[in-house]
């Protein structure tokens, strides 16, 4: 595995890819991005929580 | 699917290899001879299956495996360097509070044909020496890991960070060694919390792979020094505003990364250190509406070290009328320059 470490708008994160992974820069950067915007979308508009029933 | 007994009536008395039919029967406590389980098996240990020593000689593939089918096996499971793989769905793993296993046990579930059916995995309460590792690969049903103790939790293939592409459920699984999401999972909203333990000194380390893991997290070592036990996030981690990460005993290590979390609580007397490196910082986003909140206790700084530049503690959240209040320790608990962090404050929600 490869690991790419990250920031966008102090937000730090790490990507980790297969050693094989054959991406392209562009697609690399947008899957940072992606994980920036899915961060930022969660923290700023968080789903109302309803937990799930416990069964053990 | 038929079931295959480990039995002590074979040749072996009950210690000897997987692939000799001399340790199998069809019933429990059964005669010999029966054939080896397969694809089509359910391979079962039980209290009639003896206390010698089962060694997995082979990589086998069954439907399921249970050590505690009704009564509990009190042998030993030798793994050696082989795996075990499951490929049916239900309760496909059980695990016995009475057996030792020795050698790198791992079990791999995937199915021959992926499916939406729900899996669960059982291991019971072990301790960190008896526990298993769980790959969980393929397929996209639900998944519920029990209450109970996991060494290594891998959902991708192995070498992709693809691999589990269902939901994980709930109860409060203990995972003394590594944890690694697979990008294409989620993770059900669940109140119960994933503990990470152990007392085996050494680096446990952490992927979540950008899955939202809205559920609480609780970091507690119980090696002799606490903090030789470090727990490492390789990525960011994003629980909900509703959880709380709680730092017992050991070394969180941020690692650079973003722990984002509702609360975050570190308040006694064991050895705790918390590192940041240059860019980790912890954002808090518990913003009650109805009564004023912690979000920050570090309150009892005793035995407890910051190190980093960063030393970042960010609020952010809905805007509230009530209190959100960062209790960091006295000096009279512990409290000290070199162990304080900047609190930041967002509440504009930008970033």
């Amino acid at each position: 595995m490869i690991k790419i470490n990250f920031t966008i708008n102090h937000f730090s994160d790490a990507l980790h890819l297969a050693d094989d992974h054959g991406l392209t820069d562009a697609e690399i950067e947008a899957m940072k991005q992606a994980r920036y915007d899915k961060w930022k979308d969660f923290v700023d508009n968080p789903p109302p929580v309803v937990d799930e029933p416990i069964e053990e | 699917m038929p079931n295959r007994f480990w039995t002590t009536l074979g040749t072996t008395g009950g210690t000897g290899n997987w692939s000799d039919t001399q340790n199998w029967s069809t019933s429990s406590g059964g005669a010999a001879g029966a054939s080896v389980p397969g694809i089509l098996d359910s391979a079962r240990y039980d209290g009639a299956s003896g206390t010698g020593t089962a060694t997995l000689d082979i990589s086998p593939t069954v439907q399921s495996l249970s050590f505690a089918p009704t009564t509990s096996f009190a042998g030993t499971f030798a793994f050696g360097t082989n795996t075990v793989t499951l490929n049916s769905t239900g309760t496909i793993f059980v695990g016995s509070t009475s057996m030792t296993v020795t050698g790198t046990p791992q079990v791999i579930l995937t199915e021959t044909v992926p499916s939406a059916t729900a899996r669960t995995i059982s291991p019971g309460v072990v301790t960190e020496a008896n526990s298993i590792s769980f790959r969980i690969t393929g397929s996209t049903g639900a998944l519920t890991l029990g209450t109970g103790s996991y060494l290594n939790l891998d959902f991708t293939d192995g070498t992709n960070p693809t691999g589990y592409g269902g939901a994980l459920g709930g109860n409060t699984p203990t995972v003394y060694g590594d944890f690694k999401a697979s990008t294409n999972m989620t993770q059900t909203p669940v109140g119960n919390a994933i503990i990470f333990s152990g007392a085996v000194v050494g680096t446990r380390n952490i992927i979540s792979a950008g899955v939202i893991f809205d559920r609480p997290f609780t970091f507690n070592s119980t090696a002799t020094v606490a903090t030789d036990v470090v727990f490492r996030l390789l990525d960011a981690l994003t629980s909900g505003a509703t959880r709380t990460c709680t730092l017992t005993a050991g070394t969180l290590d941020l690692n650079d990364n973003f722990l984002t979390i509702g609360i975050f609580s570190s308040s006694n007397a064991n050895a705790r250190t918390l590192a940041f490196f240059n860019t980790g910082a912890i954002y808090l986003t518990s913003a009650s509406a109805t009564a004023d909140v912690t979000v920050f206790n570090t309150s009892n700084s005793t035995n407890f070290t910051v190190t980093g530049t960063s030393k970042q503690v960010i609020l952010y959240g809905a805007p509230t009328s009530f209190v959100r209040s960062v209790l960091t320790g006295l000096v009279s608990s512990g409290g000290t320059q070199a162990n304080a962090v900047n609190v930041g404050f967002s509440m504009v929600q930008t970033l």
